[in-house]
């Protein structure tokens, strides 16, 4: 080794081992952090370190359930931007054995994120995660100091603020992207996908039931909505399978014409809660 | 709340990326093998089989035009040598150089012709067919790379140079193995930097072990993947709220502060990228121009071109610029080569016209600045005056990058909007000081090297190797710690 690379070698193993030491021992868990993605692979990690009996898996409609109500028994891996198809995977390649898991059936339609499951479950990335906090997300700098600067603040968890504006332009996306039928043949993989899964579940005794989260009456029976719901009720019929009945009396409010505002959020989780009992 | 999307439907994209494990294990098994003989020969085919095992890793189709273009680089500048006839040499100068601009045209401009001239694109039919043919990753890079060898080869045979360097060759076979080798080169293969074909052929030849310098690796590679992994790709995720609808519900200092840091982020992004490339090519012995040179420190445009995209840069120059006239044909002339040179340049990186007013954006602020040469406030030493030039530099450089961000004119509107609308809006903190927390690097990085001749008494020993040594060490720590989700290099759809 040349000379100038040995302050190199040396800084950085002892200021990783130096971090590493900080974050096992410090006296405090991580919660929030800095963006979304980063929530995504936090929820993931924590499913996998925990023992929860049931678990919700869906996309960022899902992801808006308060954890808060829902943990310890209930482990939320929605997944913004994603499928309910890649928490599938992700429990179904665990080893893990919840009793239950709860799929929701909104937006099946989009595909399985493979890199996503690989980068939760390969070796030896999830060894030392489970091992050493270092390597957790939640414990990384940028999420330490968020955690760090959100406490000095006395800063609570708020829902999103959305302009006007804002909200108009999100539901009017929104109705674009409903306004036709899933592409059928992508749409089918999908459902066949979630059938193996679910199928692969069951076989290790772990029961399965499905969801359908309430939005925004004028966008839930939209052509796209309307063709999913029929699709996945097909496939996953409920006298085979369990369904939670969580339609709001008045339709939903919603921040975005899909996402739930928290109160009606937290009104659906207690829902959950409730009905899950059903399912066991 | 909703998911990131991706570089772009429209491109052939390679699978494997400088940051995923598939890669590192090809990068040893590669460095393993090239080094078991010395043998020019034996590490040109060594690396060659790397590059194009990289490049066809998930679309192995992608070498069928990789291929075609590297022939055709081979044959026209084999025979510009060859031949004897000067009218001779230059048609096959020109051929080689219209082939491969046709190549470049078809595969990444098709769509836009035809938008422009015609309207929105024929869902089916063979034109439709003809027009959804994706365009393959790098194209632009390795049509680049041919050209340069076809125009060098013939400047040399028309200077009456002898011994050329690119005239090592023993035969057909032997250049086209070469030429194969400089258009692959994996590391500058899919976004560069460009390297000239006179600047590389001469380093072709048998590398040894013990002549790699270490600690350059290093630097390059660890500085390389922190701008990377560490700054842009953790950026990534912040700045996606520039594009409507989340810029609708962002105050005007947000949307300012979020900008700022795009401009940080591409130029971690394409610099780190650069950065990587020059560290793995000198694992292998050869070396790659530099690619940038802290532009955020240049006080004038002209001086921010010769630090951002160097290799681009001095390939518009030597290729383009220089046979317009360059400056020599009176200002108007000058003026007009300068938009005509940047505008293109706009468009060499993407297939929009956003890109195109992107570089008569830059055109016009190097023309404006051309005509404002003699002012006291150009010519003046003092602080103020450097800052307010440096201030109005970044300022510009910085709005054009929503161009980049929202090739869509309309989204640009909307996000202008956005930004007179919110004024009222509160400034939200927590947002601001994640950016700075990544940000900050990237300014220390260049407020360091603006200082490096005359650092303050006492913070020089900031500028010893030893600091160097430790600030290594911590961006190691930062890479294994800190690194964002992994997304595709900004540059590779260009």
């Amino acid at each position: 080794m040349e000379r100038p690379l040995l302050p190199v070698a040396v800084t950085a193993a002892l200021s990783f081992a130096a971090y590493a030491t900080f974050v096992q021992f410090a006296p405090f868990t991580v919660k929030v952090v800095q963006n979304q993605v980063d929530t995504n692979m936090m929820r993931a990690q924590n499913f996998l370190a925990a023992s929860p009996d049931t678990v919700l898996v869906g996309s960022s409609l899902t992801f808006r359930l308060p954890t808060s109500l829902l943990e310890p028994q209930v482990a939320n891996i929605g997944m913004v931007g994603g499928s309910s198809l890649t928490g599938l995977a992700i429990v179904d390649g665990s080893g893990q054995k919840p009793k239950l898991v709860l799929i929701e059936s909104n937006l099946l339609e989009r595909p399985l994120d493979k890199d996503a499951v690989q980068a939760q479950l390969r070796f030896p990335e999830r060894f030392l995660r489970q091992h050493f906090r270092v390597f957790r997300t939640g414990y990384d700098p940028a999420n330490l100091i968020w955690r760090g600067l959100t406490s000095l603040t006395h800063q609570t968890v708020a829902d999103i603020v959305l302009t006007p504006q804002a909200a108009r332009a999100f539901y009017l996306e929104q109705q674009q992207l409903k306004a036709h039928p899933p592409e059928p043949v992508n749409f089918q993989h999908n459902l066949q996908q979630t059938a193996a899964l679910v199928a692969s579940l069951e076989a290790k005794g772990i029961k399965v039931g499905f969801f359908e989260l309430p939005i925004n009456p004028g966008l839930m029976n939209s052509p796209a909505d309307t063709a999913v719901r029929r699709e996945v009720r097909r496939a996953f019929p409920s006298g085979r399978y369990c369904w939670l009945d969580l339609q709001i009396p008045g339709g939903a409010h919603t921040l975005d014409g899909v996402h739930l505002t928290l109160e009606d959020s937290a009104a659906t989780t207690r829902k959950i809660l409730a009905q899950r009992k059903n399912c066991f | 709340m909703r998911g990131l999307t991706g570089a772009g439907s429209r491109f052939w994209g390679v699978r494997m990326l400088f940051t995923d494990r598939a890669f590192f294990a090809l990068l040893f098994c590669t460095f393993a093998a090239y080094y078991l003989r010395r043998s020019a020969g034996y590490q040109i085919a060594v690396l060659l089989i790397a590059s194009l095992l990289f490049y066809a890793w998930s679309q192995p189709w992608l070498l069928i035009l990789l291929g075609f273009s590297a022939l055709l680089s081979t044959v026209t500048s084999y025979e510009i040598e060859r031949e004897q006839d000067d009218r001779a040499r230059r048609a096959w100068a020109i051929g080689g150089v219209a082939v491969n601009l046709t190549v470049l045209a078809f595969f990444k401009y098709d769509r836009l012709v035809y938008a422009s001239l015609v309207g929105s694109q024929p869902a089916g039919g063979f034109l439709g067919t003809l027009l959804g043919v994706p365009l393959p990753i790098g194209i632009s890079f390795y049509t680049f790379h041919g050209i340069s060898l076809v125009v060098d080869v013939f400047r040399a045979r028309r200077s009456g140079e002898t011994q050329s360097p690119l005239k090592q060759e023993r035969g057909f076979l032997d250049r086209a193995r070469r030429t194969f080798f400089y258009l692959t080169f994996f590391p500058q293969l899919i976004a560069g930097p460009i390297v000239k074909a006179r600047d590389f052929y001469p380093q072709m030849g048998g590398k040894l072990f013990a002549d790699i310098h270490w600690y350059g690796v290093a630097k390059a590679l660890i500085i390389g993947f922190f701008l990377k992994s560490v700054v842009a790709d953790n950026l990534a995720q912040q700045t996606t709220v520039l594009a409507p609808p989340f810029c609708y519900s962002q105050s005007t200092l947000n949307l300012v502060f979020v900008l700022v840091a795009y401009s940080i982020q591409i130029f971690s992004d394409f610099a780190g990228y650069s950065l990587i490339a020059i560290g793995l090519a000198r694992l292998f012995g050869y070396a790659l121009p530099d690619n940038f040179r802290f532009p955020y420190i240049a006080q004038s445009f002209s001086e921010f071109w010769t630090r951002w995209h160097m290799s681009l840069s001095a390939w518009l120059r030597d290729y383009v610029y220089y046979p317009l006239g360059g400056n020599r044909k009176g200002p108007r002339r000058t003026y007009v080569n300068l938009l005509l040179v940047m505008t293109l340049g706009g468009l060499w990186h993407g297939a929009g016209w956003s890109y195109a007013l992107w570089g008569l954006w830059h055109g016009s602020a190097l023309a404006l600045e051309r005509m404002a040469r003699g002012t006291r406030v150009y010519l003046s030493e003092a602080r103020i005056a450097k800052a307010a030039r440096w201030a109005l530099v970044f300022g510009v450089v910085t709005l054009g990058w929503t161009l980049f961000k929202l090739p869509d004119f309309h989204q640009v509107r909307e996000l202008a909007g956005a930004a007179w609308n919110n004024r009222h809006l509160r400034f939200s903190r927590g947002v601001p000081i994640m950016l700075t927390l990544y940000i900050a690097p990237v300014v220390l990085y260049h407020v360091l090297y603006q200082f490096r001749d005359r650092p303050p008494r006492r913070l020089a020993f900031l500028w010893s190797m030893r600091a160097e040594g430790v600030a290594l060490g911590v961006m190691l720590t930062a890479i294994v710690l800190q690194a964002g989700n992994p997304a595709p290099f900004i540059y590779f759809q260009f």
